[in-house]
């Protein structure tokens, strides 16, 4: 991995962000930190490389043009994720609406053409996880996508997501245990 | 709140088809992907204005408190003028009830007054007979 030419401390970048002459340089080092994780994120919810690209866009070009309005009352990741989750649920939203789907939990039609996705390298257990995951209600795959592939803790995603630890915990238990349904059922 | 079971069902997140899958969940990006990203990013970003925060000077955050206590200070103020001059009213009270016994003079109002007000109790002839006479009507 190629080393940063920036050194990331994001107590001077929040400061760096409120003054007009070093906003964009100190937003180039949030983009840099923050690229790969927010990508991960919104690619796991939209699950096609060019559509997590364009979220992933949409959610910087949002964070930048509102950027004013970042305070530093909360930190700066959950700012982004939660901005991050929001543009993903709206892409998702659109894409079901352009594709005559009803605008309910289910997902399933993210997954239809992932065996054909240029960038999906996974096998066929690793299909079966992502059409298992698509079948969850939104919050439940978004707090098993942060659970489990990025190991977030539960106190983090509580304020991303702005619901209690305990249901967050509850959220998961029941996401892991509908994926084992389904495993089973389709065995 | 949760049964028992189901915590302690939590506490063992990991399931064995999980496990068994590992965390790659086998999507891939092109090459040079993050770092082309960013750059193209900063390319296109519009321009924004930003409002700096002015820190307060000294003055205007301790200023509500002065006015505060200039208030309080003019009220308690107002109050110590008030209570003064009540006093003085009282003591004034009080120093003509101590005066010595009524003049001639002042007995000689008190009686006319007090006929003054007598005469309101009278009838119609009474009082025609008390404006002619110049005789006691406390009979």
């Amino acid at each position: 991995m190629a080393k940063s030419k920036y050194t990331y401390d994001e107590e001077d970048v929040v400061e760096q962000l409120h003054h007009q002459e070093t906003a964009r340089s100190a937003f180039a080092k949030v983009v840099e930190h923050y690229t790969q994780p927010l990508y991960w994120q919104i690619r796991r919810m939209v699950i096609d490389h060019d559509d997590a690209n364009d979220v992933l866009q949409n959610t910087f070009i949002k964070a930048w043009t509102s950027i004013d309005n970042f305070r530093g009352d909360a930190k700066l990741s959950t700012w982004l994720y939660k901005i991050a989750i929001n543009e993903s649920i709206t892409f998702i939203n659109k894409k079901k609406v352009q594709n005559n789907i009803a605008l309910t939990d289910d997902n399933a039609f993210l997954v239809n053409n992932l065996e054909a996705d240029e960038y999906f390298n996974g096998d066929e257990a690793q299909i079966k996880l992502q059409k298992a995951i698509a079948t969850l209600p939104e919050k439940q795959r978004m707090v098993f996508n942060m659970r489990y592939y990025d190991e977030m803790k539960y106190e983090d995603m509580s304020e991303i997501l702005g619901t209690s630890v305990g249901a967050l915990k509850a959220s998961y238990h029941h996401a892991i245990k509908k994926i084992e349904s389904f495993f089973s059922e389709t065995d | 709140m949760l049964p028992v079971s189901q915590i302690d069902a939590m506490k063992q997140e990991e399931s064995p088809i999980l496990k068994k899958l590992g965390k790659d969940a086998g999507f891939e990006v092109p090459e040079h992907y993050f770092a082309d990203f960013s750059k193209n990013l900063m390319d296109s970003l519009p321009e924004v204005t930003i409002t700096e925060e002015v820190k307060p000077s000294r003055w205007v955050r301790i200023r509500p408190y002065v006015y505060m206590a200039a208030m309080f200070a003019g009220v308690w103020c107002m109050m110590k003028v008030f209570t003064g001059f009540g006093g003085d009213q009282k003591k004034a009270i009080k120093t003509e009830m101590r005066a010595d016994s009524p003049t001639s003079g002042d007995k000689a109002i008190m009686q006319d007054n007090r006929r003054i007000n007598d005469n309101a109790m009278l009838n119609y002839q009474d009082s025609i007979n008390a404006g002619t006479q110049k005789t006691d009507i406390n009979r």
